[in-house]
Formats: C-alpha cells, sequence, structure tokens
C-alpha cells in the first residue's frame, strides 16, 4: 500500500529556499510511486512558524523542511548545523546523522533525514563601510544591526547594538537609516531589495544555513524499509544538489551586490581569523552550556573543523 | 487521480476540497449569523475543525492553542494598541473637542468638512506609518464620537476612516507590500514606488465621494456655524490648536522619515505626544487617564482576540486543502488575459471575506505569479492590483478587521451591517481605481521608471 | 451575589487593568528603547520580545472582562427577527458551544503547559524563555470565558445589548 507524507514547509512556498524541497518531492514521487509519496500542504500559513515543531513532533504533519533553528527550544542539538563549517555531503560521509538522531529521536521525537544547507553562510551587510581598526581590522563598535536572538552574543563581542526588527520592516528601517546594516545570509538579499541601502559586504561569512529535512518518528517507523531506503537515497541526492544549487545562488547575489556597486570588504588576515573564532564561539558556547561538555564537545568536533 | 487515491488514509486524510470549505466557511457564517459571538464563532469552528482534519486527539487541541499563541505575537499588530491608546488620549482629554471647535473657526460653512479633514488626515497618516488597523483604530476613537456629537451620520464619519486606513497598504512604508515582494519575488523597490500614485488617486476619488455624499444628502454631515470669524481669531486657533496637534503627528511620521524609529516604534511617541499636549492644555487627569486606558483595552482587547481567532481559522483552511483545491481549480482555467485577471481578483476578494491578508499572499501568490505571467502582465503592475485586493478585504464581512475597529469606535447601537454598508462606496472607489489600473497601467508604473 | 461570584467579577476586573498596564509598559518601554539608543547609550533589545508577549498577554487578559461587559462584536440581525422564545434558545446554544470550546481550548492549554515544562522547552527570542511563559495566559483567559458563557447559561445576564447590537 503506497504511504502519503504531508510536509510543511518553514518559508513561503514560492521562496527559493524551497527549491531543494521541490526536487526531493518530484524524486521521490517518481521512483516511490506505489510506495511511498509527498505530498506538500503548505508553508507558515498552514502551520505558524514557532509551532511548526509541535506539529512534526506530534505527528500532525508527517514531515518539515525548513530552518533547524525552529527546533533549538526543544532539541539544543540542532543548533549544531548552524554552527558548522562542513558540507553536507562530508558529515553524511561521517554518520553525523546517526549522531543527531541521538538527540532528534528521544528529545523530539523526530527522525533527521538530510541537511540541505551547507550552500551558503551568513554575513555582515551594511550601509557603509567600517572605519578600520580593532581586533578584527575593522571597527563595528556602536554600530546598529538588524539581528535575531541568534546574533546576541556575537553583536556583543563585536560592540554591536542588536535590533530585533522583523523582515518585512528591515526595507524601510534601512531606508531610513533606523540601522546600520544586518546580519544576514549569503542569498535573497538583493530578492528584498536590501541592494539599495547596502554599501558594504563584509568578509569572511561565517555560520552557514541550517535547512533540514526530519520525519516524525512514528511516521518513520511505520515505513516499509522500501520507502525508507528510497527517502534515504534521495535525501542525500537532493543534499549534493542543494548544496551546488545554493553556492551558484550565493555566487549570484555577490555579483549583483557588485553590479550595485557595493563594496566588498575583507577582514585583514588576523582580523578575519579572530572574527571567525568570535563567530563560531559564540554559537558553540551556547551549544556546550546547553548539552554538557561531553556531549556538546562530541558534537563540536563532528561539525566545526577551525 | 492523485486525490482519490489518497482518500483512504486514515484521519486528516484528503476529504474533496469543496466539501472541507463548506465545513468551515459555512459553519463560520452560521455561527456568527445566530448571534455567537465574532471570536467565539472562529474559536469554535476551530476547535471543529482540527478535529476533523487532524483527528480527535490532544495533539490536534494543543496544537490549536499553541497556533493560537503564536498568531497574535506577530510584528504587525504591536502598533495596533498603542495607537488606539494615542486616539483615545486625544479623545479623553478634551484634545479632540478643541481641535474640532478650531476647524470649525478655521473652514467655516463648507459641508462635510470633517469628513474631508478624516479622509486627509487619515491618509496621511495611515500612509506614512503603514499601519491599516492601528491608525484607523486611533482615527476612529479620536474623530468618531465627536463627529457623531456634531450630528454627522456615521457613514460620513466611519466611511472616511476606513477608506483612508486602507491606503496604508498601498502608499508606503508598506510591511504588506514588502511582504508581498518577497513572496511574490517581485522587486521591492519598483513594487513600493508602483503603490504611490494610485494611492493618491485613491484619496482623491474618496474626495470626490464625499463631496458627492454630501450633495445627495446634505443632512448627513450637517453645515453648522463657523461663518464670519475674523482673519485673527481663525490665525489664533491655528497657533493655538491646530499647530500643536500637527506637531504630534508630525512627530510620528517624523521619527520613521527621519530614521529614528521604525512604524512600530513610532506609536509609542504618538502616545507621548498627546500626553505631553494634553498635560500643556491642563486636560491631562487621572478621570482621563483612566478612561482612555479603559477605552484602549476594550477596543485592541476586542480586535486582537478576533485575529487569534480568524489566523488560526486561516491556518486550518490551508491545511485542509480547501484553499489549496480552489487555487488548482483557478489554475487550470484557460481564459483570456482580462478574464483570468477579474478571476483571480475575484478569488482573492472572496477569500478576503474569510482570511487574512498574510495568509491570503502566501496562498495566492504561487498560484497566481505564473498566472499572471503567462497572462502577460508585468509583475509590480500585478502586485498592485494584488495590493488593491488586500485593502478592500479589510472592509469586507463577516472578517474585516476595519470593520471591527469601527465597531469599537462607532457610537453604541451602531451594527456591524450599517458599518459594512457605509464601507460599500469605498469598495466602490477601490474598484474604480482597478479600472483606471487596467485602461492605464503606467499609472503604476510610470513613477518605478522613472526612478530607475 | 454569591462570594464566589463577587471574586470572579473582582478577578476578571483586575484582569482587565493588568491589560491596560501592560499597554501602557509596553509604550513605555519603546520611548525608553528607542530614546536610549538615538542617546547613543546602547538599546534594551529584547523590548520586541516584550511587547510580543505583551500583546498575547493583555488580549487574553480583557477578553473575559469583555465578555461581562459586552464588548465582542456580534452579529445581531438575524436573531432580533425571532420572537423572544427562539432568541433565548438560540442564546443559549451559543452560550453551550462557546462553554465547550473554551474549555476544550483551556484543557489543550494546560496540556501544552505541562509538556513545556516537561520537556524544559524554551522559546528563543533575544531572551530565552521557557516556553509555557507563552502559553500561560490562554487557559487562564479560556476558564475564566468559560465561567462567564457559563453564567450566562445559568440565567445571569445576556451576551447581547452592548455596545455593538442593533441592525
Ligand atoms: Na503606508
Ligand atoms: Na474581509
Amino acid at each position: 500500500e503506497e504511504k502519503v507524507l504531508k510536509v510543511v514547509t518553514g518559508t513561503p512556498v514560492s521562496l527559493v529556499w524551497n527549491q531543494p524541497l521541490k526536487d526531493f518531492i518530484a524524486a521521490v514521487n517518481e521512483r516511490g510511486k506505489g510506495v511511498v509519496q509527498v505530498e506538500l500542504v503548505g508553508g507558515p500559513e498552514a502551520v505558524p512558524v514557532p509551532e511548526q515543531f509541535r506539529a512534526l513532533s506530534s505527528g500532525l504533519v508527517d514531515m518539515h523542511f525548513g530552518p533547524n533553528q525552529y527546533f533549538q527550544g526543544d532539541i539544543p542539538a540542532s543548533q549544531a548545523f548552524n554552527a558548522s563549517n562542513r558540507s553536507a555531503m562530508d558529515l553524511r560521509a561521517d554518520g553525523a546523522w546517526d549522531v543527531i538522531n541521538g538527540y532528534y529521536e528521544p528529545q523530539g521525537n523526530i527522525h533527521y533525514l538530510g541537511y540541505f544547507g551547507s550552500g551558503y553562510e551568513f554575513i555582515l551587510l551594511l550601509r557603509e563601510p567600517p572605519p578600520e581598526g580593532g581586533a578584527f581590522g575593522r571597527d563595528f563598535s556602536g554600530l546598529r544591526l538588524r539581528g535575531t536572538g541568534t546574533y546576541a552574543p556575537l553583536y556583543d563581542a563585536l560592540g554591536v547594538t542588536l535590533r530585533d526588527i522583523q523582515v518585512a520592516e528591515v526595507h524601510t528601517a534601512l531606508e531610513r537609516g533606523a540601522i546600520d546594516g544586518l546580519g544576514w545570509v549569503t542569498l535573497a538579499a538583493t530578492d528584498l531589495g536590501f541592494d539599495d541601502f547596502i554599501k558594504a559586504r563584509i568578509l569572511p561569512t561565517f555560520w552557514q544555513g541550517d535547512l533540514g529535512m526530519a520525519i516524525n518518528l512514528d511516521s518513520w517507523n511505520a515505513l516499509p524499509q522500501e520507502a525508507r531506503t528510497i527517502l534515504n537515497e534521495e535525501a542525500a541526492k537532493a543534499e549534493a544538489k542543494a548544496h551546488a544549487f545554493f553556492q551558484d545562488l550565493a555566487a549570484k547575489e555577490a555579483a549583483a551586490f557588485a553590479a550595485a556597486g557595493t563594496q566588498t570588504i575583507e577582514l585583514p588576515g588576523d582580523g578575519a581569523a579572530a572574527f571567525l573564532d568570535t563567530a563560531y564561539a559564540s554559537r558553540w558556547d551556547e551549544i556546550l552550556q546547553r548539552m554538557g561538555e561531553d556531549d556538546g564537545g562530541a558534537l563540536r568536533d563532528l561539525f566545526y573543523r577551525p | 487521480m492523485a486525490a482519490a487515491a489518497k482518500a483512504s488514509e486514515g484521519p486528516g486524510a484528503q476529504m474533496e476540497w469543496y466539501f472541507a470549505g463548506l465545513i468551515m466557511l459555512g459553519g463560520l457564517l452560521a455561527l456568527m449569523a445566530i448571534g455567537t459571538p465574532v471570536f467565539m464563532a472562529f474559536l469554535i469552528i476551530n476547535a471543529a475543525g482540527v478535529g476533523i482534519f487532524f483527528g480527535f486527539r490532544e495533539a490536534a487541541l494543543e496544537q490549536l492553542v499553541s497556533n493560537a499563541a503564536a498568531s497574535v505575537t506577530s510584528f504587525i499588530l504591536v502598533p495596533v494598541p498603542l495607537f488606539v491608546l494615542m486616539g483615545e488620549l486625544f479623545f479623553r482629554t478634551g484634545l479632540a473637542v478643541r481641535v474640532f471647535d478650531a476647524f470649525d473657526v478655521l473652514i467655516g460653512r463648507v459641508p462635510a468638512r470633517l469628513s474631508y479633514i478624516a479622509v486627509g488626515s487619515g491618509t496621511a497618516f495611515a500612509a506614512l506609518t503603514g499601519t491599516s488597523v492601528g491608525s484607523a483604530a486611533m482615527m476612529g476613537s479620536m474623530l468618531v464620537p465627536e463627529m457623531d456629537r456634531r450630528g454627522y451620520k456615521s457613514h460620513m464619519s466611519i466611511g472616511p476612516i476606513m477608506g483612508a486606513g486602507g491606503l496604508a497598504i498601498l502608499i508606503p512604508p508598506s510591511a504588506l507590500a514588502v511582504l508581498l515582494g518577497s513572496i511574490a519575488r517581485i522587486d521591492i523597490g519598483s513594487l513600493l514606488l508602483a503603490g504611490v500614485v494610485p494611492g493618491l488617486v485613491l484619496a482623491c476619488l474618496y474626495a470626490a465621494l464625499i463631496f458627492l455624499q454630501a450633495r445627495l444628502d446634505p443632512e448627513a454631515a450637517p453645515a453648522y456655524g463657523g461663518e464670519g470669524a475674523a482673519l485673527a481669531a481663525k490665525l489664533r486657533v491655528l497657533a493655538v490648536e491646530i499647530a500643536p496637534m500637527l506637531l504630534v503627528i508630525l512627530l510620528v511620521i517624523g521619527l520613521i522619515v527621519g530614521g529614528i524609529a521604525t512604524p512600530t516604534e513610532s506609536a509609542a511617541f504618538g502616545v507621548l505626544g498627546v500626553l505631553l499636549l494634553a498635560l500643556a492644555k491642563g486636560g491631562l487627569d487621572w478621570p482621563a487617564l483612566r478612561a482612555a486606558l479603559r477605552g484602549t483595552v476594550k477596543v485592541s482587547g476586542m480586535l486582537l482576540i478576533i485575529v487569534i481567532g480568524s489566523s488560526t481559522f486561516s491556518q486550518i483552511v490551508a491545511f485542509s486543502g480547501a484553499s489549496r483545491g480552489l487555487l488548482a481549480w483557478a489554475g487550470e482555467a484557460q481564459w483570456a488575459p482580462l478574464w483570468m485577471l477579474l478571476m483571480m481578483f475575484a478569488v482573492l476578494l472572496f477569500l478576503g471575506m474569510f482570511l487574512d491578508q498574510i495568509s491570503q499572499m502566501m496562498l495566492t501568490l504561487p498560484v497566481f505569479m505564473p498566472m499572471a505571467a503567462a497572462a502577460g502582465y508585468d509583475p509590480v503592475w500585478f502586485g498592485v492590483i494584488v495590493l488593491l485586493a488586500m485593502e478592500i478585504s479589510l472592509v469586507t464581512p463577516p472578517f474585516g478587521l476595519l470593520l471591527f475597529v469601527m465597531m469599537g469606535a462607532a457610537p453604541k447601537g451602531t451594527s456591524l451591517t450599517t458599518i459594512a454598508t457605509a464601507a460599500l462606496p469605498y469598495i466602490g472607489c477601490a474598484l474604480v481605481l482597478l479600472l483606471l489600473l487596467l485602461a492605464l497601467p503606467e499609472l503604476a508604473l510610470w513613477l518605478p521608471s522613472a526612478m530607475k | 451575589m454569591t462570594s464566589l461570584g463577587r471574586a470572579q467579577a473582582w478577578l476578571i476586573g483586575a484582569l482587565a487593568w493588568v491589560s491596560g498596564a501592560i499597554v501602557a509598559i509596553t509604550c513605555l518601554l519603546v520611548i525608553v528603547d528607542v530614546a536610549a539608543y538615538a542617546a547613543g547609550a546602547g538599546s534594551i533589545g529584547w523590548t520586541a520580545d516584550v511587547a510580543a508577549y505583551g500583546l498575547l498577554y493583555a488580549t487574553m487578559f480583557a477578553a473575559p472582562w469583555l465578555v461581562r461587559e459586552k464588548g465582542h462584536v456580534t452579529l445581531e440581525s438575524f436573531r432580533r427577527m425571532l420572537p423572544p422564545g427562539p432568541q433565548r434558545a438560540l442564546e443559549v446554544l451559543v452560550c453551550l458551544l462557546s462553554l465547550l470550546a473554551c474549555l476544550a481550548l483551556s484543557w489543550g492549554g494546560i496540556a501544552l503547559i505541562v509538556d513545556s515544562i516537561d520537556r524544559g522547552a524554551i522559546d528563543f527570542r533575544v531572551l530565552a524563555i521557557p516556553r509555557w511563559l507563552l502559553y500561560l495566559p490562554l487557559p487562564v483567559g479560556f476558564l475564566l470565558m468559560a465561567v462567564e458563557f457559563g453564567r450566562v447559561l445559568a440565567g445571569r445576564g445576556s451576551l447581547y445589548g452592548g455596545g455593538s447590537e442593533g441592525i
């Protein structure tokens, strides 16, 4: 008997983030005829973002695609993806999903299937180039940057004031100068029109995307072996495809920024190293604090290679 | 068909989309008709809906409650109570009476002058703060009771405020336009600029409408008093009464334009400004503060609990497959471009009767944007058309947030029917604008192309 | 009025004032926050968190009082066309359905709170807030509303006749 799995996505369906999901669904539905099918129910309009974890965990939906940050309140280990600097392919080859499932399954009743965010990173986008100087080669102190709670420790270390402004208000805030810039990903800023106001992109990039695919553990256990094999193999293929897809998009984004006259500012060697140390430490300190030195440390060794 | 194959799956499996839609929408209408408080009608049908579509289990109820918690913690709503408080303070401290008396002296015997003032100041305020519901609630609690006391019929007071409130969406800054641009992948800068001229045209249409209404029914907006005031008296009220109030409104707008505060944050400064003004005029006392706070709790509590009910309702409709079914049906249509456009507009108006704007956009745009492109329409122009539909849906019953806002502001005994009727001519204006945009796409597209 | 009835009346009235206080405090906090970073003194940072939670608490704490005050929007055109007998019958039906829904939602809310405490779930915003705090106002509001609908069901007061009546 054919199993139909309902999937909800964490971002509006039309956005680029969902391309890997759409590819995955097409591949599974083609290969899985008569065995397993995946049906996209919708995005945040169907299940609001803060409650998507609950819907997946309780089995109201079978699968979830989207930022694993949504799970961080319940599963500390879900923060490892954002704090990683290794590709999905390398992580899979090292058996990282088994380690992750050691937390996802007991803590969230969720089975982790695949990681689709390693092709893009995070970046600081500013309205003006920051002055030279300081431990990072450029002085960020006193800037007001948009960010979420994730950025708080990093911004603290940089001397930046965190402004928690909603995405829909960022355009106006940039236009009016209510913020001096924002922490963002290496994609989709030009889609949102930020390039009209951003004059400086700061390199190196840091952290990386945390789009993931997960399935409710009961739904997973109820699947026949054949269906599980199809999902696993197609997830692996989709991971590699997504990595290339997002890398390509990030390159296009950088080109679009260059075309709009945005400067790329590279922090000098020592400054860049200090910046990256600070950025990654800000995430891993939190993970270690929540998971303990042993579990958190093991996770860090697997996900982060300085 | 694939849907038939899925029909055999356990609880929560697909039922035909029109059947799911009928349960949700029909149930809602029936509950409202028998006199269930609107928010309760949503919540009752939500509870039934999660049972039907998710299965009758505790997890489904938990999801319903947690979705409700998520729905009202949305940034678009944060300024609502603050703007309501600003309007309430303005009214309860007696500032409203003074400003209105001043306008009587200043403008003299122009029929329906307060309606023009409502449209003019409402447009400026809504447009520049970018929040429809908040600014309409502010204008409502500030203007409507006083206009009522001066003999204005309710359609001449609440109508203009609802019309002006909708303009917040078209004229930048507009969070909804930014969301539309990002979901539909339309250039956001162009889309924001494209709304300016149509928004101003719509404001002019409103003014023409008031002129017409005042001509047809002079009793509705009495042209009393005020004649023969000397220039000195006029200058005096301008300086003493009107200028300080303008200062407060300019403070709110200036904070946004000057980049000091976001639209959300500026609301708080509106409250501060009115408080200081009332203090200076000697109208600030404990009873006035008490009454203003009580009025704020009443209006914003009534509104936000409806938002809790309705956004959870939108989610269940989306999950049930009812709206996806409707859209799939619409997507299969093979009509001439113009008919296609009108059909999409009609679907938006229909969904707008029941769903909030953001849910509507997330549901429809993935289907409509490719259709609009295939029909050869410019995406920026089409975006303006969608914004216009969003604006109309703010005042269409049974779920129209601006209708409920006016319910809180209007004099006792004003029914939802009266308010919805007052909004009708303003919907007419929006439809006229739709025709103008169809005949003259440059109305929207000229400004973005000139500025790039 | 029984002492229990008086306690209920006092409680919903007090919560309505808490609701007003939340709006006032949010307002103050936003002003201080904006003024602080405009003056170069940094930012509170968690203002948006407080504003968001405040919105939910203010709404749920005002809702039971609004039932008592007949402050909720209601459509009455159809009801008013009926003779008094059927009118009362419909009111009973409405109260019964509302009471059941409120109880179901309270149950769901309490289950959520218990579950969130069990899991130690956290709501990560700028602040890390225990998640049960997000859900807390919902069962409180719904339970008190259930009592209000129960009152009307028992013939004490009516849902109708407030500011929102008439055709
Ligand atoms: Na606006
Ligand atoms: Na509507």
